[in-house]
């Protein structure tokens, strides 16, 4: 006669082996795709959020390792105390580039991603034994650096509308990794962008930014436009005025453009060998050169395995600015369309053809 | 050095290359509602059927590609690809990721016998030196069929290249 | 003597429920795992991916389309970003982009991939199901961190609508 304990163990078993038979593979049955077309959500309020992507547009970088090359050039520095104006000739300009920019928190909700770049710009002059300017003697002793930190912020509000800050501080000039000039001496930008994402092949965007990519301080108004034509043959992708191009996709994994991009930052500079402690009326420590460059461009980016791509570039280096500026104890100014405040050296620079490689590790 | 005789040795290695047919018999079971159904059966791949030396193992086994795959209904069935719009042809096991091999897209024909397009590319070596895997047809149909079960034959033409 | 037999049909009994325990919690895990089966939306609501159970592993194959047909061609989208030119015809609805996922413990599935015909790229994926109508689908290159996590809703039939 079967007990209350042995009953309990068989049904136990048994319940089991049931459940164990209904968790049978569940592909090999028919399907009709027709029922798919009128399905709700199980959880009430389900909100879809603005992609931070369109359709089309050139994969980010993760991580990127290049080297930027410019063809030689002219240097006029203008005069400044004692010093007189001399003119030089510029063989090369050239130096790596790394940059990484890391999705900390990267969901439908909410992309921040933290960046940090190491620039480093070599000025190899023709004749560096002749040099007399304390500027030119400072660029061919010292290499220019620029680290930076930097943070994106990709906010959607909804399914079309989003909100982009970007806050980035770098710190220029001629130290070299092992002597860090001091913080007072960086430089702060930001930028914020209201967007729309009306569909998956267009995304537009306005706002304000605080930059040095003209050299000196800044304050003014920026537009963003992507977009990817129906065929996905044609696009643009426009961050305007720091940067626009056109883009042609060969196929999903080759792609080129053709644009430019507006760089510069403003410089801390030494005295480079030449002391102008008594021959100037400016402490040294207190002048920055403010270098911008456009640059004008065809640029080729193409998957080479998994998921690094190569960007070759060719274009025309046209310089903005290269001027000096005094900047009492890093305290910057603005000076804007109308402001008034003298140059401390003025420079001119004849224009180079450049080249730029990288190696970039692009992002999902 | 030592590295450089390694190289050698493997450089030196003999191989062979071996062209072989498998038929299977895929099947589903009913109804069939218009869009895609999975078609599947297991294999567990005998080396001492595909070559005459009985010695040869997987282990010996360097590269498998896949040449062609025909997929047929049996003549008596009366069923032609008439009613179908498109095939693909994958490879699955516990082990191993999911592989896609061929696919035809669309299916223009009206007999009883199709020819997918083969993946150039997949090898499908690490299957054959599963114990067994499954062999998974998707087959999209354009409208409802109410047959209790299906039964289709594939064919696949390999090309093994083994140690000698 | 009877003391003795006493103990023994003890433990016999103890032994015995002690191997069903096991049986039942290796059942319960077959529980969770299997609640990943369904039909689920990515956030961009683009397409429908059903979730399914071949062999011991979960795949996702694309079931619906927002946009099923290329605006290119005017025919039904197919795989034409595969890096494989022969798979290029393959069609998208009914393309398992979702494969080799293997339940873990803790409603968490890994070792699997996910498929973006967008640009053609696999990446691995981890899926973690927050609760059990939302799932944390995780694509990332070589270390999760440096990936994106989307999250997808179940989807039901209206008639089961509570």
């Amino acid at each position: 006669m079967l007990n209350v304990k042995t009953i309990l163990f068989c049904a136990f078993i048994l319940g089991g082996i049931s459940q164990l038979n209904a968790q049978e593979d569940t592909s090999n049955y028919e399907e009709d795709y027709s029922i798919y077309d009128n399905l709700d959500y199980v959880d009430e309020g389900t909100k879809s959020f603005a992609s931070a992507k369109i359709s089309g547009i050139s994969p980010a970088r993760l991580i990127s390792v290049g080297y930027d090359f410019q063809g030689s050039y002219d240097i006029s520095a203008g005069g400044i105390g004692a010093f007189g104006p001399q003119t030089a000739r510029v063989n090369s300009t050239q130096g790596l580039r790394i940059g990484a920019n890391i999705p900390v928190i990267s969901k439908n909700s909410l992309i921040v991603q933290l960046g940090g770049q190491i620039w480093d710009v070599n000025y190899d002059f023709n004749d560096p034994n002749s040099l007399t300017h304390p500027m030119l003697s400072a660029l061919s002793n010292n290499n220019l650096t620029t680290l930076g930190l930097n943070s994106t912020i990709f906010k959607p509000l909804n399914e079309t509308n989003f909100i982009l800050v970007q806050l980035a501080s770098d710190m220029n000039g001629d130290f070299d990794l092992s002597n860090f000039q001091a913080f007072k001496y960086n430089t702060y930008s930001a930028a914020a962008i209201w967007g729309k994402r009306p569909s998956d092949y267009k995304q537009w965007g306005v706002g304000l930014s605080r930059t040095y990519r003209a050299g000196e301080l800044n304050y003014i108004p920026i537009f963003l436009f992507n977009w990817t034509s129906p065929t996905s043959k044609w696009g643009t992708e426009l961050l305007l005025p720091a940067r626009g191009h056109i883009r042609y996709t060969l196929n999903r994994q080759n792609m080129l453009f053709f644009g430019f991009e507006l760089e510069g930052n403003s410089y801390k500079f030494d005295e480079g060998g030449i002391s102008m402690a008594n021959n100037l009326f400016t402490p040294v420590d207190d002048l920055q050169i403010r270098r911008s460059e456009l640059r004008v461009r065809f640029q080729w980016q193409r998957k080479l395995i998994g998921f690094v791509w190569i960007a070759l570039e060719a274009g025309y280096r046209n310089n903005y600015s290269f001027n000096v500026d005094e900047v009492p104890g890093g305290q910057d100014f603005y000076r804007g369309f109308f402001g008034d405040q003298p140059l401390a050296i003025e420079n001119s620079l004849t224009n180079p053809l450049y080249f730029n490689v990288s190696f970039n590790l692009v992002s999902p | 050095m030592i590295l450089t005789v390694i190289y050698i040795f493997t450089s030196c290695e003999k191989t062979q290359n071996v062209n072989t047919e498998i038929e299977l018999e895929l099947s589903a079971d009913g109804p069939f509602f218009q869009g895609g159904n999975s078609f599947m059966v297991d294999l567990e791949p005998d080396f001492s059927k595909i070559f005459e030396e009985k010695t040869i193992t997987s282990q010996d086994i360097k590269k498998i590609n896949i040449k062609k795959a025909i997929v047929s209904f049996n003549a008596e069935d009366s069923v032609n690809f008439e009613g179908f719009t498109s095939a693909s042809l994958q490879l699955v096991s516990d082990n191993i990721p999911m592989q896609s091999i061929a696919v035809l897209n669309p299916i223009t024909s009206s007999s009883n016998t199709i020819e997918l397009t083969v993946s150039n590319e997949v090898d499908l070596t690490d299957f054959f030196k599963q114990e067994s895997f499954t062999v998974l047809l998707d087959l999209d149909f354009k409208d409802d069929d109410y047959k209790d079960q299906m039964i289709l034959t594939l064919k696949m033409d390999l090309a093994i290249e083994h140690k000698i | 003597m009877n003391t003795k037999f006493k103990l023994m049909k003890n433990l016999k009994i103890t032994l015995l429920f002690a191997f069903a325990s096991l049986f039942s919690f290796g059942l319960f895990a077959q529980d969770e795992a299997d609640l990943l089966i369904g039909v689920w939306e990515p956030s961009h609501g683009k397409a429908k991916v059903k979730i399914e159970k071949i062999g011991s592993k979960y795949y996702g194959k694309i079931v619906w389309l927002k946009e099923p047909n290329d605006p290119e061609t005017g025919k039904p989208k197919v795989d034409k970003n595969n890096t494989d030119e022969s798979m290029r015809s393959t069609p998208l609805r009914g393309y398992r982009i979702l494969k080799d996922f293997e339940y873990t413990d803790k409603k968490t599935w890994t070792e699997g991939t996910i498929y973006d015909p967008e640009n053609g790229s696999t990446y691995s994926s981890t899926i973690k199901m927050k609760d059990e109508n939302t799932l944390d689908i995780r694509g990332y290159i070589g270390v999760s961190a440096l990936g994106r996590t989307d999250v997808w809703k179940r989807l039901q039939m209206p008639s089961k609508k509570k």
